[in-house]
């Protein structure tokens, strides 16, 4: 058994921004990572639009233009970050947590430059900001169109700097708990194939987001909520996960997302005939809540109008704006138009869709990450971070530059909040003796099962018909009918045959292991979709279309494995300040 | 259209040479690389070992050896090959786990010797942040783009003769920060680099600049950073010797 005094799951910016905060707290601490990548190939690295702060080094003008602020707040503040955030968030998000967020936003940013991310700069040599879509003024900091990769680089120096050890390429099995208390996890070493306990005094979930479970997403192919499955799994509820950003702009075949700014920056959305595709849906056309945006797509492809030989598909087009403009702006859209599609949007039309951009919900937790059961008790040893954790700063949208903002905010809160446990913190608890066993058993079955069915099959039918039932817009029928599909799906996942039986990098196994996992908590997503009964931000259901009262469901397995659904009303929103 | 993929399968632990299997996959104008080993992998052979995560070219964990060069499966497309015929393989130079996964541990252990992380003896603003003029940020953008991937390492010659080579990746990661305005510990890594299996081992192939999929000018870096080393025993430290990306230019 291999021992630490906290042991992070995860080694995405959240979970290595935790780590330091405690390194830097409790120097002593014995902290480590456990990551089923390495820590420089987190899904972290292609979050791209940046981080949002009420810096005030840039600012609009009169005439909507980027005119420097050298830092000056008179303009925005945490504040007026904060009241965006909560305007978006549709009346679901934590106002305490919305403000708390918004307030250490600057600090938290600030930190990242003093550790040395390579943040553009503006003319006066500050960290350049943008505007993001939602924000009322320009405050998402970036590093180029890179700012997850800058970020997640940098914060891999600090690991190193603080010899913060890490376990790459261990996939994490199951947690363990004994006396109301986690006591560490189990995992797999992908690359030796040995399944070792993990005791820690406190646990940390920093697994990230959970698109991967979609046919189309911008999420990688390791986005697969495996944190989400060791909560679920332990009988923990999850929160809010049938809330699901989409965009507008997923580059066909890829899914990859494109910067929505370019709809600000005047581009337009073409149907088959060339027409614009919102002229009918919307009378802001592309200025449009993205929500919408996406929704007339969807609906426009249904009725017939989509472009393309299959028609399932619309025309992004940017041909009439400035080339130097979009050569400077958005690399990633050249980038990925001729990488993916051999195409040139400054001359061709870019075909898009909707897709999966951000997850929101996940692991309830409290303001200092501890994770929350089903009574709303803080779970002792425990805790979530970043995308997987829901704490009430996402609501039912979340604002471009929010989602780093938060994994940065709150992995650094949490990591504090463990440095103090730590101080108090007895020895090592009673690691449950049959842990080990049961997760090695999973694993051994699963490399002996005998079956007519490919974990590949089973895990492209579980794609399909998540993007089928809990796409932008949502139907009682259709969620109904795939919450069955989802039971015939599991049915089968016990006919499956591993074609490798190996134990060194069996990387089947790995996949066919994420793929049991997501069948589980996927019928929480398509079960939460259904008790929803309301159209809200991100949500929309098309026999309601107004929100009903604000509340948050809470998914918890059952012994029979199905799903159930309960609410839990949302913090109320203060008054609106004249 | 049907296209042959050839790989080869092996496994370190009972294996000693890689015995070779070809797959036939059918692909579109769209299938990238890593799209055609998924499919083999889900559909036709599940022990075919490969990394990949992002599949937008910024993980860094699908370099391979396709058709002769480095790149990454995951934004290299089958059509532009202009072959039906696609050979990967392991990264060259790197030791092989199994099929086309390889060992990493060499590879970030030399990165953690360049000191990847900022020093500076100047104290932390007690409000805002460091500034930094769009000039010097110029200085460290190109070779901040580095992903980790190891296609320039594995490209390098000198790197398949001398496995103690620091090799252009790590040597990249020391020049991002001998060039950060910020960063005061120039003298920490120039000796660094400056040892027997730093800079001087580069005889300027080019191979690592020409392979990189994100553009980084390895060999340039490099030579400045022989350079800075040079200027410095002379006396002439101050001068900033700064690799030009032409898009920069």
């Amino acid at each position: 058994m291999i021992q630490h005094d906290v042991l992070i799951v995860g080694s995405g910016i959240a979970g290595m921004r935790c780590a330091l905060e405690i390194k830097r707290q409790q120097p002593t601490a014995d902290v480590a990572l456990v990551t089923k990548l390495y820590p420089t190939r987190a899904p972290s690295v292609i979050e791209r639009e940046g981080i949002a702060a009420a810096l005030g080094n840039v600012r609009f003008d009169e005439t909507g233009a980027l005119v420097p602020s050298r830092g000056d707040r008179t303009f925005d503040s945490p504040a007026q970050h904060a009241a965006d955030t909560l305007k978006y968030a549709e009346g679901l998000a934590d106002p305490a947590a919305v403000q708390l967020l918004c307030e250490q936003a600057p600090k938290a940013v600030y930190e990242l430059e003093h550790m040395g991310t390579p943040f553009s700069r503006t003319a006066e040599g500050r960290i350049a900001q943008r505007a993001g879509w939602g924000h009322t003024q320009p405050r998402v900091a970036y590093a180029a169109d890179r700012t997850g990769h800058a970020i997640t680089h940098t914060l891999y120096g600090e690991l190193i700097r603080f010899g913060i050890k890490v376990y790459p390429e261990w996939y994490v099995l199951s947690l363990a708990h004994s006396a109301n208390r986690a006591q560490g996890v189990v995992a797999l070493d992908i690359r030796s194939g040995e399944t070792v306990a993990f005791q820690a005094k406190a646990t940390v979930l920093a697994t990230g987001s959970y698109g991967r479970i979609f046919g189309r997403t911008n999420d990688t192919q390791s986005s697969t909520g495996d944190g989400l499955a060791l909560a679920y799994r332990a009988g923990l509820p999850l929160q809010d996960v049938e809330l699901v950003q989409f965009h507008p702009l997923g580059l066909y075949s890829t899914g990859f997302v494109i910067s929505e700014r370019i709809l600000l920056d005047g581009a337009h959305l073409l149907n088959g005939k060339r027409e614009r595709v919102l002229k009918r849906y919307a009378k802001e056309l592309e200025l449009a809540p993205l929500a919408v945006i996406s929704a007339a797509i969807e609906h426009a492809i249904a009725a017939g109008d989509g472009a393309g030989e299959h028609k399932d598909h619309v025309w992004l087009d940017v041909r009439h704006l400035p080339a130097n403009h979009l050569r400077e702006h958005y690399p990633h859209l050249l980038e990925y138009a001729a990488d993916y599609l051999g195409i040139n949007p400054l001359e061709q039309l870019v075909p898009v869709l909707p897709t999966a951009a951000a997850t929101l919900g996940g692991i309830p937790t409290n303001l200092d990450g501890a994770v929350l059961d089903a009574q709303q008790q803080p779970v002792a040893g425990l805790y979530a971070v970043g995308a997987c954790a829901s704490n009430g700063v996402n609501g039912a949208n979340l604002l471009p530059g929010n989602a780093l903002l938060s994994a940065v905010v709150f992995g650094r809160r949490t990591g504090a909040a463990i440095a103090a446990q730590l101080k108090a913190a007895p020895a090592h608890g009673d690691f449950p003796a049959d842990a080990l066993q049961q997760a090695l058993a999973e694993v051994e079955a699963l490399l002996h099962q005998q079956g007519d069915m490919r974990a590949g099959a089973v895990r492209e039918r579980l794609l399909a018909t998540m993007s089928a039932a809990c796409g932008p817009l949502r139907q009682s029928e259709l969620l109904t009918q795939h919450l069955g599909s989802l039971h015939e799906l599991r049915a089968e996942f016990n006919r499956i045959a591993l074609d490798d039986k190996g134990h060194v990098y069996n990387a089947e196994l790995v996949e066919a292991l994420e793929l049991s996992r997501m069948l589980d908590w996927g019928e929480a997503i398509i079960a939460g979709a259904l008790a929803r009964e309301e159209s809200r931000g991100v949500h929309s259901r098309s026999e309601y279309a107004a929100p009903s009262t604000a509340q948050h469901t809470l998914t918890t397995r059952q012994t029979d494995g199905t799903p159930q659904v309960s609410h839990v009303a949302a913090p109320d929103m203060p008054a609106v300040q004249a | 259209m049907n296209v042959r993929i050839r790989v080869p399968r092996f496994n370190a632990e009972t294996d000693a040479t890689p015995k070779f299997q070809e797959y036939t996959v059918t692909v579109t104008p769209q299938t990238t690389v890593l799209d055609a080993l998924n499919s083999i992998r889900s559909e036709q052979d599940g022990t075919l070992a490969f990394r990949r995560s992002c599949r937008s070219g910024m993980c860094g964990s699908c370099g391979m050896l396709i058709n002769g060069r480095n790149r990454l499966a995951c934004n290299t497309r089958v059509v532009d090959l202009n072959n039906h015929e696609v050979s990967v393989n392991p990264l060259p130079g790197f030791p092989v786990i199994r099929d086309l996964v390889v060992d990493w541990d060499p590879f970030f252990a030399k990165d953690a010797v360049m000191l990847p992380y900022l020093v500076t003896d100047q104290p932390v603003p007690a409000e805002g942040e460091r500034l930094q003029s769009r000039y010097d940020y110029e200085r460290i953008d190109n070779a901040a783009r580095c992903i980790q991937c190891g296609c320039c390492s594995s490209a390098c010659p000198v790197q398949w003769s001398n496995g103690d080579y620091y090799g252009p990746a790590a040597l990249t990661r020391a020049y991002r920060f001998v060039e950060d305005s910020r960063d005061t510990a120039v003298r920490a890594r120039l000796d660094i680099v400056g040892t027997e299996t730093g800079v001087w081992r580069c005889h300027t192939i080019f191979n690592c600049t020409s392979d990189c999929p994100k553009g980084v000018l390895n060999t340039e870096n490099i030579q400045a950073l022989k350079r800075k080393i040079m200027l410095t025993r002379l006396g002439l430290g101050s001068i900033a010797v700064k690799v030009h990306a032409p898009e920069l230019a």
